[in-house]
């Protein structure tokens, strides 16, 4: 069984879905991000975030997995400030909902005075609704952009062990777990990270606070990420018990402090989902073993 | 209480009253203390952001279990509304109608606009909980363009809140609106013996566009759901005639059963004679072992295989 605490299904197909439920991935985690150009209006927003624990959430579980997704404003169109505060009134009737396990993906992207004040007022959501609270780490000027993120975090008064800190790499991941946030790895062809640098990080680190995700979006991406980095970990000798912890149980500890990520949502099926049509027993209870198996199939560079 | 087909503004107290009870019966005292405080905090300031947050958090406070009403409960929604229906709701779609019902309905405007504000920002569960609850609204026939948006959508649950043992539809929808959703629960193979009034809303429209919807399945190679006979009334023509004499030549006992039904109950003394050469399916009907709910259930019986398989 996995998770993957961080793809973008919006942007994917029903290949995809079909793909990692055979993979195992039991449940899905959509941070509200951007759709690869700014958006111009708040009813664009409003409809996003509304098909986030809407349509998406339906269409993932036609295929035996759950989704759950987090809300947030993030970093690129916090620069739009008319728009931003606009947004800002939006969040809370989102963020409150059920399934909505954190404020995210929220950060720095240009590092800005604008993305700053929306990142502290969306911090200060997460502490007022009790979240947990996923960040967006820029690709630019990337070290000193992750430890400002987090010095943030500690200014406005929010907890380390509620904060995942995403798109880490070599540079970062020290840092990050020093300071006692949770650490996550993109697993992201050609940019962020390739997996068998994965395998040497959790060699060299172990599996406390440590998790994969895929970021499967509209760029180039693979939503089977987190399975295929699961089978090389397996490959190049790292224990079971640390592959379950980086690619599932790190994840359901850090998002299940929202209340809203609980593992019988998807062990049993709840009440409503009874009702589903593609209910998907069989997916959800056991048989769990991952199909992707072969040899080099499973290295992302 | 009269049995109505609608809650009035007037009973709108007796309606909160038996939502309260339903709950009230089925929560701890921490879930009791949270909608007592949501309630108290609606009645005494009443704003919009703490109506829509109040709406959001009911499953974080309450749960989400099956309602289960008993008997007696049943005979209570009955005789609040007409065709009320609580049988398949779970208990946070109670809390979350319960909070819908302290809107101030004496300013209708007003409603209108946080409940459009409230479907539009609305999550699955949500949506079912909505929809399912629109025969309980004092806006009644206000909300019908609202209903028929819940017929147009993918989401099945969404679908089946309103389509399927709600009394909504059969209240107040257009006969337009009412074929659409007739038709598309049909495409959907939802189980529609549990559409209230599917067997006496008929219409000549309605028997002609399922007729057309059954050549149209057949020149694809598929099959027709059995249950799509069960909508088309007393409207037998020469064309139907000829569907209703296909169905019972079918292979599939399931098929030769529901076109039997569906001439015996056509009233057609044409499509009767098909039946001479029947006595099985005529006993079978005159005895009430061949009734359009056990043709559902069979049916979607055979679905809910079908995906096991696929599984």
């Amino acid at each position: 069984m996995f998770i993957d605490p961080h793809i973008h299904m919006t942007s994917r197909t029903t290949d995809d879905y079909e793909a990692m439920r055979a993979a195992g991935i039991v449940a899905i985690i959509e941070p509200a991000f951007w759709l690869g150009q700014p958006r111009t209006a708040v009813g664009s927003f409003k409809d996003y975030f509304s098909s986030l624990v809407g349509w998406e959430r339906f269409r993932a579980s036609q295929f035996g997995i759950k989704h759950y997704c987090t809300i947030g404003l993030n970093s690129k169109e916090a620069n739009n400030e008319a728009l931003a505060e606009e947004v800002m009134e939006l969040l809370p009737l989102f963020a409150s909902k059920e399934g909505v396990v954190g404020i995210g993906e929220i950060g720095y992207d240009d590092q800005t005075a604008a993305e700053d004040k929306f990142y502290r007022k969306q911090i200060d959501l997460a502490l007022e609704l009790n979240l947990p609270i996923q960040i967006h780490t820029p690709h630019r000027d990337k070290k000193a952009g992750t430890s400002r993120s987090m010095d943030v975090i500690i200014e406005q008064g929010a907890r380390p062990d509620w904060v995942v800190v995403d798109h880490n790499n070599e540079e970062t991941v020290k840092e990050v777990l020093d300071r006692g946030f949770w650490a996550a790895f993109t697993i992201y062809p050609h940019a962020k990270m390739g997996n068998e640098r994965m395998v040497e990080i959790v060699k060299q680190y172990g599996s406390e606070r440590i998790i994969v995700d895929s970021s499967a979006d509209w760029g180039i991406s693979d939503p089977l990420a987190v399975p295929k980095t699961a089978a090389l970990m397996k490959e190049r000798g790292i224990s079971d018990g640390d592959i379950h912890k980086v690619c599932y149980q790190n994840a359901l500890e850090v998002f299940g402090k929202s209340g809203q990520f609980n593992a019988g949502d998807w062990e049993k099926g709840d009440g409503v989902d009874q009702k589903m049509q593609f209910e998907g027993n069989s997916i959800l209870r056991g048989g769990q073993t991952p199909v992707v198996e072969s040899a080099n199939g499973n290295i992302i560079k | 209480m009269m049995s109505s087909n609608i809650v009035s503004v007037s009973n709108v107290k007796n309606a909160r009253q038996y939502l309260y009870d339903l709950l009230t019966a089925r929560i701890d005292g921490k879930g009791r203390e949270w909608i007592d405080g949501r309630i108290d905090q609606l009645v005494s300031d009443y704003s919009e952001k703490d109506f829509y947050i109040s709406f959001n958090l009911v499953p974080r406070f309450i749960g989400k279990q099956p309602l289960a009403p008993d008997a007696r409960e049943k005979q209570e929604g009955e005789s609040l509304r007409s065709g009320l229906d609580l049988s398949q709701w779970t208990i946070d779609q109670v809390g979350r109608n319960l909070i819908l019902l302290y809107m101030p309905f004496d300013d209708q405007g007003f409603c209108q606009n946080i409940l459009r504000n409230l479907f539009e920002i609305a999550g699955v569960d949500e949506l079912v909980a909505l929809y399912a609850g629109l025969p309980l609204s004092p806006l009644g026939e206000a909300l019908h363009d609202r209903a028929a948006e819940g017929i147009r959508t993918n989401m099945i649950t969404v679908f089946d809140a309103m389509a399927l043992n709600n009394p909504y539809p059969m209240d107040y929808f257009g006969e337009v609106a009412w074929n659409q959703m007739i038709l598309k629960a049909f495409f959907m193979e939802r189980p529609v013996y549990n559409i209230q009034g599917i067997e006496n809303r008929h219409n000549q429209k309605l028997a002609k566009m399922i007729s057309d919807y059954a050549h149209e399945r057949w020149a694809a190679g598929r099959t027709t759901m059995p249950e799509m006979w069960s909508a088309i009334g007393p409207y037998v023509d020469d064309t139907i005639l000829a569907d209703l004499r296909r169905g019972l030549e079918d292979a599939d006992v399931l098929q030769q059963q529901a076109a039997a039904l569906a001439c015996h109950n056509s009233g057609s003394e044409r499509a009767k004679t098909l039946l001479i050469n029947r006595p099985d399916l005529k006993a079978g009907i005159e005895d009430n072992t061949i009734n359009w709910r056990q043709i559902g259930i069979e049916w979607q019986g055979r679905l809910y295989q079908k995906k096991t398989l696929y599984e």
